[in-house]
């Protein structure tokens, strides 16, 4: 700049110009580094129209953002920036004429004293929205072809224009393209309501640096959403993929380890027989005032601790002696209640048992099946020691067989009904923690899955879910 | 006097059944593999057989599915170390199961049921 004053006005308005647009041209930078930071989409695209609106950025009154939606139908009205009325105007205009010269100062300046006044522009720009597939529109031939367009003053407004100009209320205004790489994402308005000033050249070639900005910001948002979209999807892909893994280690180490102490558990119980056995042989023939009488009576009631102990692995499982066939789910409930009727009078526990008639049968090994029943109603009666009911329903559901078996039992707290199921977990002091592995196991096989809901003190519930059609692994 | 033959591959249950089941007033037969079970079952015509389910040399339900084929009316009280099998016995064609233990009455009980049902009473 000079400080000759013999410079005349003309040429002191084309400095003062130029000072204009360097200002502008570093309000369009520092938008870049926005774009670069963590900045909201929505926050960058408001300081885009916010210099486009400011004396010190591109100059225009008011400035209006219409984007495409994604299916390509319609040209949206998102965001406005401008006064209603000159006095508004300038109060906006001192405020930022006072604001610092970094950007993040003149949005401030700007938000403070707008407050919530740039409802009209934003009712406008809303107003603007216009179907994609409306080819005479101004809007839809910027959006479609890529370049800017101006309606000025001093020739009567064109037929494409005549919308825009109606709902702004202005007879001059310049459209101009949003661009991104993959073409066209929308089109930045902007109008001279207050100042009723015509476009300069350059001022219309700032608008479209800002526009361009602004495609930038919309483009750079997009692809991270689509990223965080795809770390979300990996995301979740993951931890399918953990769970998969979780449950083959369950079941692996149930057949390993589950094994291993089925068949000590079977090795075990002949020896048992015959060593029990033999005492209460050698204990009848021992008088009974022998006090060697009473090592043998330790030795037969070690013995049958023994074998309660390992009976309780026993019980679990079943030499494998499959058959598939179809298999009427109600009976297999039936014969399940059946076997434990003993167990439940002795605990009072009382039992409804609740079939569907209307179950079709499915395929699969009826004894197995028997035994996923037996182990979760057997569960339930030992969750009511001081007895209460136990409830024991099938009901078809779309291309499922439910069995539930429902209990007004201690119930599960909350954080360890996830371990339930593995292997060995047991809180019951004569437990081994394999039924409820094996059940879930011989269920999975036949393509089911068990789901356990429980509510502490009030009870639980286990929910036997077959498929129809599913062949047995 | 009746006749038990005790099917089961460990010999000292094999001993243990026999003294006992003879205590009871029985005639008793043992065997331990399961062809060895099939001759005597041919040759000593039992009123009744024990028979464990697991075998070293076949399954134990291949040997009663073969009695019962030989002999519609055989008696075959099962007794084997899985409680699961409880629930089976009726559809194997078998008259009763009962769970291994030292504690033999429950099998005693069981076998004396199973005789007197066919009309006559164990002897003694
Ligand atoms: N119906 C139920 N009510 C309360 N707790 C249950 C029920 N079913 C299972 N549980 C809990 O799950 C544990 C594991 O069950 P399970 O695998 O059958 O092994 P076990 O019965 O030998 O303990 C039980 O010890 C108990 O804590
Ligand atoms: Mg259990």
């Amino acid at each position: 700049m000079s400080s000759k004053p013999d410079r005349g006005p003309r040429r002191r308005a084309y400095l003062f110009d130029e000072r204009r647009e360097s200002l502008a041209l570093r309000r369009i930078a520092e938008i870049g580094l926005l774009l670069h930071g963590a900045t909201r989409l929505d926050d960058v695209l408001r300081a885009v129209l916010v210099t486009a609106t400011a004396r010190q950025g591109a100059g225009m009154n008011r400035a209006y953002l219409l984007l495409g939606d994604e299916e390509g139908r319609i040209l949206r009205g998102e965001m406005a920036v401008g006064p209603s009325n000159a006095e508004e105007a300038n109060q906006i205009w001192n405020a930022l004429h006072e604001s610092g010269p970094s950007l993040t100062e003149m949005a401030e300046a700007y938000r403070n004293s707008v407050g919530r006044r740039d409802v009209r522009a934003n009712e406008l720009v809303r107003r603007l929205t216009v179907p994609l597939d409306d080819t005479a529109d101004i809007l839809v031939q910027v959006y479609r072809l890529g370049t800017t367009m101006v309606a000025d003053a001093s020739s009567p407004i064109p037929s494409e224009a005549q919308r825009v100009a109606a709902v702004l209320g202005v007879r001059e205004f310049a459209v101009v393209p949003v661009l991104a790489r993959k073409g066209s994402l929308g089109v930045l308005v902007a109008d001279n309501l207050i100042t009723r000033r015509a476009f300069s050249k350059r001022g219309v070639e700032l608008l479209e640096l800002l526009a361009c900005q602004a495609g930038l910001a919309i483009e750079n948002a997009r692809l991270q959403e689509t990223l965080a979209q795809k770390v979300d999807e990996l995301g979740r892909a993951y931890e399918a993929l953990r769970e998969e893994q979780e449950k083959l280690v369950r079941a692996e180490r149930l057949s390993a380890v589950g094994e291993m102490a089925v068949r000590v558990a079977h090795e075990v119980r002949n020896p048992l027989v015959s060593i029990g056995g033999f005492t209460r042989r050698l204990l009848v023939e021992m008088p009974e005032k022998d006090p060697r009488s009473e090592y043998l009576r330790i030795i037969r009631d070690e013995v049958a601790r023994l074998e309660q102990i390992v009976g309780g692995v026993l019980d679990y499982v079943r030499p494998p002696v499959s058959a598939v066939g179809m298999t009427d789910i109600n009976a297999v409930v039936r014969t399940s209640l059946d076997l434990l009727s003993t167990q439940c009078d002795q605990a009072e526990v009382k039992v409804s048992l609740c079939c569907d008639e209307t179950v079709p049968f499915i395929a699969a090994d009826e004894a197995r099946l028997r035994q996923a029943v037996l182990n979760l109603c057997r569960n339930a009666i030992q969750a009511m020691p001081d007895g209460g009911r136990l409830e024991v329903s099938t009901l078809p559901d779309r291309d499922w067989v439910l069995i539930r078996i429902e209990d007004t039992g201690v119930g599960i707290a909350s954080d360890q009904i996830e371990r339930i199921f593995a292997p060995f977990y047991t809180t019951r002091s004569q437990g081994t923690g394999l039924g409820l592995a094996i059940t879930s196991q011989v269920v999975e096989a036949h393509g089911g899955r068990v789901e356990a809901e429980s509510e502490r003190g009030v009870g639980s519930r286990f929910t036997i879910r077959l498929p129809l059609k599913e062949q047995v692994s | 006097m009746k006749k038990i033959l005790v099917v089961d591959d460990e010999a000292h249950v094999r001993r243990l059944y026999t003294e006992e089941l003879k205590d009871e007033g029985y005639e008793v037969v043992a065997a331990g593999t399961g062809d060895e079970a099939l001759r005597a079952f041919d040759r000593e015509r039992p009123d009744l057989v024990v028979l464990d389910i697991r075998l070293p040399d076949c399954d134990g339900l291949d040997v009663l599915n073969e009695m019962l084929s030989r002999r519609r009316d055989a008696h075959v009280v099962l007794n084997s170390a899985y409680p699961a099998f409880r629930a089976d016995f009726h559809s194997w064609g078998a008259d009763a199961y009962v769970v291994k233990s030292s504690d033999l009455r429950e099998l005693k009980r069981t076998i004396g049921a199973v005789l007197s049902l066919e009309g006559a009473s164990p002897g003694r």
